[in-house]
């Protein structure tokens, strides 16, 4: 899995190309499908040429402009967070939905509205960053830290202290927002994650969270690769694996943070992106990181845009139509994996 | 002995969950209230009476379970809920619901399903049963039959998105006698059937290939156990919702009380200390809230998954 032979340039190209299109499509989608069906000659003139009069221009440039972007800002950094755990955990379940760092940003959210009352968007998405942060080292550590990072074999360590840290994390915001309040949005907004609570300035907010996340993630991608040979080998080319695990672990601080600022605990993209970009650009983890931002936003996307078509006029949140997804093709990544280790 | 002191800090236990709540009793009115029967106190019998009963029995069931698959596996992580069997029970009784039938075949049905399904998928002809591979393959069915609940349950209609989360986290507010009874019968059935098995599940911890030596059809009594343990978690999970970690918890919790050996009964005991636990703080702590008893479960479980996972950590360094 890990050792995949880098494809040709020319090959990357028309991926990458493709990939595109797919992000380009999911959003032409987001923005025409819904409770309400918008044709795309509207979608069009609702972008280029916005008439207030007009509620179809008003429902694609209002709501549903603001929604996808922010699915897609949360996706983006979702699937390179994902992909930095899988490459410094050296497991391939790793994914920051599973392994409750996104449950440590919402409680860490929920626990600062609840003892300071509403705050500003980047305070609270600081808070988010440090609860992501705090659930990350915590997973890190107890699935083994840093010689686990140089160790082959599947971990089952790594799972359990994700579910662990997710199901404290997940409980104590429960039983927070339940006392707080009786708001049924908020808890489900805060326990699986939905889009659709946050608005666009919001998202401007907490763009520079995601921004820094990405390019500190594509800073460090030459140090994972290294750590990838081993430990030993990694430090003889030059770099410090503590370093480079501590900037890793910032980097996915970062992003699910600020994901989680957004739309709350979401699950799985983290989980399956990188597994598709891994299959698609090789062994380069700079290169897999390029390609499972547009792809991890494509998916989360298209999932939206499905639990707004298949519930409506209600709608299925986000991390729900995720999670059925996820759960199965959890279940089929582990039957390859365990299956080749036979 | 050490049994006796269990039961005897349950029974204190029960005593003051059934004492607790809005309405604070004194050992007097507690004492008059039971002596008064059904008609004369109709808070203790109607409301606090059947509530505790069934938490005692639940816990004890989920404990009891709990610790028949954790010995069957030799592991002590390999708990009912850690493996996803009482994910696929809640998962089972709400489709029942939903279709019309009885929750608890439903969950009964739900529950036999997810242990067939990972058993099958994780024994390998040359290799025998892998626990390991047992716990993964678990960890990804406990999440798939969660997330397809959470689903059917939106389905269903915001109307009962209160009682989904009585589902989800396990709750104790809707008991009735009826439930109650319920919750008895199936303890003593599984009781009766997972008991006896203890002396089996004793020889079982030296290893496959010992237990065989000792006579033991491991082919026969392995699926034949685990099936009826999940069927007993099923159906505690019919009545209350997934009570998280509770199973996982007691089994481990009896194993350090009582120096090592299988103990069915004190892990029984644990679970249903635990669940009268979780609903006393449920009514005391935030009474207005009343917080599914299952978060509370949950952070008491959780940490001692935790605690579990740090140790091997040392161990390893």
């Amino acid at each position: 899995m890990f050792g995949a032979v880098s494809p040709s340039s020319q090959k990357l190209l028309f991926r990458g190309a493709l990939c595109l299109a797919v992000l380009l499509a999911g959003f032409v989608a987001a923005l025409a499908l819904g409770a309400r069906e918008v044709p795309l000659p509207v979608v069009w003139q609702a972008l280029i040429r916005f008439d207030a009069s007009d509620p179809l221009h008003g429902l694609v440039q209002g709501l549903r402009l603001q929604r996808a972007l922010i699915a897609m800002a949360c996706g983006a950094a979702l699937a390179m967070a994902g992909v930095l755990m899988q490459s410094l955990t050296r497991n391939p379940l790793a994914d920051p939905g599973l392994m409750g760092v996104n449950a440590g940003a919402a409680l860490a959210v929920v626990l600062v509205i609840w003892g300071l009352g509403p705050q500003s968007v980047p305070l609270l998405a600081l808070a988010a960053s440090i609860g992501a942060g705090s659930a990350a080292l915590a997973v890190w550590v107890l699935a083994g830290g840093i010689a686990a990072t140089g160790a082959g074999g599947l971990s089952i360590r790594l799972p359990l202290a994700g579910m662990a840290i997710s199901a404290l994390c997940l409980s104590l915001v429960a039983a927070i927002v339940l006392v707080q309040t009786e708001s049924r949005a908020l808890y489900r907004f805060w326990m699986v994650g939905s889009l659709g609570q946050s608005d666009l300035a919001t998202l401007m907010r907490v763009l520079p969270f995601l921004l820094s996340g990405a390019s500190l993630a594509l800073l460090i991608a030459r140090g994972l690769n290294a750590m990838a040979l081993g430990r030993d080998i990694a430090t003889g080319l030059g770099t410090h694996p503590a370093l480079v695990a501590v900037a890793a672990l910032l980097a996915v601080t970062l992003l699910s943070g600020g994901a989680v600022a957004l739309a709350g605990p979401i699950g799985f993209v983290g989980l399956i992106v990188p597994h598709v970009a891994r299959a698609i650009t090789g062994a380069n983890l700079r290169q897999s990181l390029v390609f499972a931002a547009p792809m991890g936003a494509a998916l989360v996307l298209l999932c939206d845009t499905l639990g707004r078509v298949a519930a409506r006029p209600s709608e299925v949140p986000i991390g729900l139509v995720l999670a059925l997804i996820g759960g199965p093709a959890f279940m089929l990544l582990l039957s390859q994996l365990l299956g080749a280790r036979r | 002995m050490r049994t006796l002191l269990l039961a005897s800090a349950l029974l204190g236990l029960v005593l003051l969950s059934l004492s607790t709540g809005r309405l604070w009793l004194t050992p007097e009115q507690l004492w008059s209230g039971l002596r008064a029967g059904p008609d004369g106190d109709l808070l203790l019998w109607h409301l606090r009476l059947p509530r505790v009963l069934a938490g005692v029995c639940i816990g004890a069931g989920l404990g009891l379970s709990g610790a028949v698959f954790q010995s069957l596996l030799r592991n002590p992580l390999a708990a009912p809920d850690i493996l996803g069997v009482s994910q696929g029970a809640a998962l089972g009784g709400v489709a029942a619901q939903v279709a019309g039938t009885a929750t608890m075949i439903g969950a009964g049905l739900g529950g036999l399903a997810a242990t067939a399904l990972i058993f099958a998928l994780s024994v390998s002809r040359e290799q025998g049963l892998d626990p390991r591979r047992l716990i993964l393959y678990g960890i990804g069915c406990g999440i798939t039959c969660s997330a397809a609940l959470s689903i059917l349950l939106i389905r269903v209609g915001e109307a009962a998105a209160g009682q989904a989360m009585a589902w989800l986290a396990g709750s104790l507010n809707a008991i009735t006698w009826q439930e109650t009874w319920m919750a008895v019968g199936a303890l003593a059935l599984g009781g009766l059937v997972l008991l006896p098995a203890s002396r089996i599940l004793d020889r079982l911890e030296f290893g496959d290939d010992p237990a065989r030596g000792w006579g033991i059809a491991l082919s026969l009594w392995r699926p034949f156990l685990a099936l009826s343990a999940a069927l007993l978690t099923s159906a505690m999970v019919a009545l209350a919702g997934t009570l998280s970690f509770v199973a996982f918890v007691s089994g481990p919790l009896a194993h350090s009380l009582s120096g090592g050996r299988v103990t069915l009964w004190g892990a029984a005991l644990c679970g249903a200390g635990l669940v009268t636990l979780a609903d006393i703080a449920t009514r005391v702590l935030a009474p207005s809230a009343l917080l599914p008893a299952g978060i509370y479960t949950a952070l008491i479980g959780a940490p001692w998954l935790v605690l579990i996972l740090y140790q091997k950590v040392l161990r390893h360094s």
